[in-house]
């Protein structure tokens, strides 16, 4: 059945689709609290884990539940884009980002929704990618190389390490939990921040 | 810890244990992933350029003399692959031939048997067309030493079973290409039209109808409904 | 509009946000055979209007022509609507519990303008490294992980490995 586009449904709901998922998704983040820079980095300082509980109950929670459509046959997997494996240039890029994110608080999702609350450090975040995008445009042809080495392909870990996708998935779920309850054992101890 | 906090944290190991032993998973990414894999793990392949060019030679062809000398000399090194499905197959094939349905030819089982180069490997079928097709996949994805029967079973026992007559002017060569094919018949165990059936030919024709074989020469009343049956349920390969 | 309120910091159980989000992408993914994203957009912008500000120049350039390849318009990227729609989705939820009006959030250990500049770098970082892996944390990480894609994994390993890595030399900017 699924994905509906570009079979059931034409091309032209692509973007309609794309408005609407996005009103979601910028109102769960918000609501969360991904707005607030200094929330998003406590995980890197032990005052604030929300980042981790989102990001991995939400990575666990839609795994499982494509798992199970795929198995009812009400959404083929395989056709779903994923990221193409490029280890090295992931790897580099991950990173800076990962630079990035302590230095503007932000990543491009979150700065989205920080300027729609008016957050100006988020505007000025946005700013800032636009400026990071366009110096590494153009200075492309230095990268370029780089940029497309070491691909393999679009693989799935499960496919990579040769076990079911569905056993990974457990385990998955149970590093989850297990970091869940670290964390939680972790945010006792540690002075928490106001703000 | 808050009970509810437990209840929910054991919610997904659950649910994806249950994932893990779920039956029949023949549609599913673990499935297509096989599959992909597969295709992945041998594909040492050759360019479409490079099929492209091979394709318009000829020469992957053999003919169904030189595949009956074969036979008959029980040529250790030639393999030959029928690519019918299980039914016809064990109706009548020819001697030796393993059976594999053309649409499990890559699956790792069936892929094995490609995988000494020692074989030539004879792809056939009722026609061409099919074993045509399957030798394009096979050389996509890299297998050498492929051979396609030229005509089919089709050919192959309109020219052993009843081969045709050379008129009394023909060289004799002519002569000589005709007993062979009545040995291979012979050999084969296909009935010889003229010294068992007393109607000769025609009968022959029908009989071949009920062994499952499907003739390229005018159906009789019995074949007709098989004409209009779809590829899949007989095999009906359209003898190129 | 400048309403600040007492349910200003009421944020939602993250569990919750959590499940609430993988049923977004489980969505996401059914209707589209695509994830979230957001850096995306900002390379539509940044293409499109090198491209309109000088358009032989952005032929010339392999990075800025493999995105009109097929007669592509970059700027009506599915992300683009998609960012798009978290601005309007997030001012919705701000309105809804009085967080909408202009600041700067900062830690009370450095000023504003200190925050700015850091903001401003960290931006430029995160576009740059964005660039290498294909996305960031919404579009590379979060989205490859869900179609449990190696890529996916890597990206967000790398992403909070990098981030923790270099958490130390910026504490004094948040704690």
């Amino acid at each position: 059945m699924g994905p509906l586009i570009p079979e059931i449904l034409s091309d032209q709901w692509n973007n309609i689709i794309a408005i609407l998922m996005g009103i979601a998704f910028g109102f769960v983040l918000e609501s969360s609290g991904f707005s607030s820079s200094r929330k998003l980095v406590g995980v890197f300082y032990g005052y604030d884990f929300a980042v981790l509980r989102v990001f991995f109950t939400a990575a666990v929670t839609a795994s499982i539940g494509l798992l199970f459509m795929d198995y009812f046959g009400w959404i083929d997997m395989s056709a779903l884009d994923g990221l193409p494996a490029r280890v090295w240039p992931i790897v580099v890029g991950g990173l800076i980002m990962g630079m990035g994110f302590v230095t503007g608080g932000f990543c491009p999702g979150t700065c989205i929704t920080a300027i729609g609350i008016g957050k100006l450090d988020g505007y000025v975040f946005f700013g800032g990618i636009i400026l990071g995008v366009f110096v590494f445009s153009e200075m492309f042809p230095l990268f370029e190389n780089f940029y497309n080495s070491s691909n393999l392909g679009d693989v799935t870990v499960p496919e990579f390490f040769n076990i079911s996708p569905y056993w990974f998935t457990v385990g998955i779920s149970i590093i989850a939990i297990v970091a869940f309850y670290a964390v939680m054992l972790i945010q006792k101890r540690i002075k928490s921040v106001e703000y | 810890m808050k009970k509810r906090y437990i209840f929910l944290a054991i919610v997904p190991i659950v649910l994806s244990i249950v994932l893990a032993f779920l039956p029949d998973k023949s549609n599913s990414i673990d499935a297509k992933r096989n599959q992909k894999s597969l295709k992945s793990a041998k594909y040492t392949g050759v360019t479409p350029n490079n099929l492209l060019l091979e394709s318009v030679n000829d020469n992957r062809f053999i003919q169904p003399d030189e595949l009956a000398k074969v036979i008959i000399g029980q040529d250790p090194s030639y393999l030959l692959v029928d690519l019918r499905d299980s039914v016809q197959y064990g109706k009548f094939t020819l001697p030796g031939a393993i059976n594999i349905p053309y649409e499990t030819i890559l699956t790792e089982e069936n892929q094995a048997v490609f995988d000494s180069e020692a074989y030539n490997v004879v792809l056939f079928s009722n026609g061409t067309i099919v074993p045509d097709q399957v030798w394009m996949i096979l050389r996509r994805a890299g297998i050498k030493n492929l051979k396609v029967l030229n005509g089919g079973l089709n050919q192959f026992y309109q020219l052993y079973l009843n081969p045709p007559k050379p008129l009394e002017a023909d060289p004799k060569e002519a002569f000589e290409i005709y007993s062979f094919r009545k040995a291979v018949g012979a050999h084969l165990g296909l009935p010889n039209p003229d010294e068992f059936i007393p109607k000769g030919g025609e009968n022959v024709q029908n009989n071949a109808i009920a062994t499952g074989l499907k003739p390229v020469v005018k159906p009789a009343a019995k074949a007709a409904p098989k004409v209009v049956v779809p590829k899949k349920a007989e095999g009906g390969d359209e003898g190129c | 509009m400048d309403i600040k309120s007492d349910k200003q910091h009421i944020y939602w159980n993250p569990y919750l946000g959590g499940f609430l989000l993988g049923l977004i992408l489980i969505m996401t993914f059914f209707f589209t055979g695509r994830g979230l994203g957001a850096s995306g957009a900002a390379k539509a912008i940044v293409t499109q209007t090198v491209e309109t500000v000088a358009p032989t120049h952005a032929e010339n350039n392999a990075y800025y022509a493999d995105q009109f390849l097929g007669g592509k318009v970059p700027i009506s990227n599915w992300l683009v609507f998609e960012v798009i729609g978290v601005l309007a989705g997030a001012f919705i939820s701000g309105s809804l519990s009085g967080r909408v009006f202009f600041r700067v959030q900062h830690s009370p250990k450095i000023t504003p303008r200190k925050r700015l500049w850091f903001a401003l770098l960290g931006g430029a970082l995160f576009g740059f490294g964005a660039q290498f892996a294909k996305g960031c944390t919404s579009g590379a990480a979060l989205s490859g992980m869900t179609v449990l894609s190696l890529g996916g994994y890597i990206a967000m390993l790398s992403i909070f490995g990098g981030a923790f890595l270099f958490a130390y030399f910026f504490r004094k900017l948040w704690l």
